[in-house]
């Protein structure tokens, strides 16, 4: 599984999706995209456009979930079925 | 999370619910305190506070929020990443039912504060998180050197226009009735609507948000004339007013529009409930009167700990 969450340096729902999954040491990649500009580009043709972070995506299974925010229920329910 | 047996359970981090954890902790009670989003609530969105006492040359939100919460912990608060979801009656007390688990208290304060209201405009919905936002803290950052629209006439909008102009091209500020944001606000946005920065549309309601992938326009209509203009926009931010976050709270009496009743002491219908801050019905919705409601509430639950 592969988690990647996109934020700015800004946004407190960003420093807390990081926080909260850092709690529950679980390994993610974090993107400051106000500073990458590359990595702003990928989110953005990731997403389909998405102008609202934290934006995540987590790779598992040979899917790639995306999700909007930070959504709590949506988050344990893919780690859990991970057992996380 | 195990069913805990705390003394208070303090539902939201906000300021209001911050600065209760941190005087009950300080007079050594059992405190725990839910967050289902970010710790320091809606300040941790606001860019930078100018009108709270002690910080002469304003201080960023997320500063603010880190210090409430250090300052919290310090005297031994919990903070818990959980939603409250329910206030049940017990047998010495509370039990407070959370998406993860139960906690069981002496005494609840409810600190959950208020959400953004939108304004329920056609393509509003559709375009949230792609060109529609209610922070701009958050994803003004998007907009960089394109033009948006703020929506609303308070202090909120009038300082969410300030921040944004720092970031965008340009600021159209769509005003339905009256600005209504304190003088000093009004005098840093009179100079950026001289020097082109921001205009200035009083008098129109935003009628529909446009677009195709993304939102390319903001129409709105002039209140008198009920003639339309169609703004070419890139992003759409709407600070038109506050939700009270009381849908999941049952226990308790509401006003007509959903806020929390209390008495002088900040009780509620329920006795040992107690609500403060935002969330509280009559509430003036700035970080002072939080703090100063948290405070006033800690005073009151410890007054009733004491006697039950
Ligand atoms: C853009 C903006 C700018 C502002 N600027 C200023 C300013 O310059 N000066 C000023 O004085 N005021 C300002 N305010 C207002 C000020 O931030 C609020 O009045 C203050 O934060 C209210 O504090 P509170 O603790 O009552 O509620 P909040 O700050 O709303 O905190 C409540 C917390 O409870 C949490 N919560 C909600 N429901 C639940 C649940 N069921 N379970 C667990 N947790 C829950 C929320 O996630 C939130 O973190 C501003 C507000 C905004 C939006």
């Amino acid at each position: 599984m592969k988690i990647t969450v996109y934020g700015t340096m800004t946004c407190a729902y960003c420093f807390a999706l990081k926080d909260w999954l850092s709690e529950r040491g679980v390994k993610f990649e974090y993107h400051f995209i106000d500073v990458d500009y590359k990595k702003a580009k990928e989110m953005f043709e990731v997403s389909g456009g998405q102008t609202a972070v934290p934006f995540s995506t987590i790779e598992h299974d040979g899917e790639l979930e995306k999700i909007v925010g930070f959504d709590r229920a949506k988050f344990n329910k893919i780690l859990k079925e991970h057992g996380k | 999370m195990a069913n805990k047996r705390v003394d208070v359970v303090i539902v939201g981090a906000g300021p209001t619910g911050l600065t209760a954890a941190l005087y009950l902790a300080r007079d050594g009670f059992a405190v725990t305190v839910l967050e289902q989003l970010v710790v320091g609530g809606q300040v941790a969105t606001t860019n930078r506070i100018e009108n709270y006492p002690g910080f002469a040359e304003g201080v960023s939100g997320l500063a603010l929020a880190a210090d409430f919460r250090t300052q919290a912990e310090k005297f031994g608060a919990k903070i818990k990443s959980a939603g409250a979801i329910d206030i049940q009656p017990s047998q010495d007390g509370f039990v407070v039912v959370t998406d993860d688990g139960e906690l069981t208290a002496r005494a609840v304060l409810v600190a959950t504060g208020s959400t953004p209201k939108l304004t329920g405009i056609p393509g509003e919905k559709k375009f949230i998180g792609r060109g529609v936002s209610t922070c701009a803290t958050c994803d003004g950052a998007f907009y960089k050197n394109q033009r948006v629209a703020v929506v609303g006439g308070a202090n909120a909008a009038v300082q969410e226009t300030l921040h944004l102009v720092n970031m965008v091209a340009h600021v159209d500020l769509v005003v339905r009735s009256e600005l209504k944001a304190s003088r000093v606000l009004l005098d840093q946005l009179d100079k950026l609507i001289q020097s082109g920065q921001v205009t200035l549309y009083q008098g129109f309601t935003p009628i529909e948000v446009v677009g195709g992938e993304k939102v390319s326009a903001l129409k709105i209509k002039n209140n008198v004339r009920k003639t339309e203009k169609t703004l070419k926009i890139d992003g759409l931010f709407v600070f038109i007013g506050r939700l009270p976050n009381t849908g999941w709270l049952r226990a308790v009496e509401l006003d007509v529009d959903g806020f929390v009743i209390v008495n002088n002491d900040l009780e509620t219908s329920v006795p040992g409930i107690f609500a403060g801050g935002d969330v509280r019905s009559g509430s003036v919705k700035q970080i002072a009167a939080a703090v100063g409601d948290g405070a006033a509430a800690a005073l009151s639950i410890r007054d009733y700990l004491s006697k039950c």
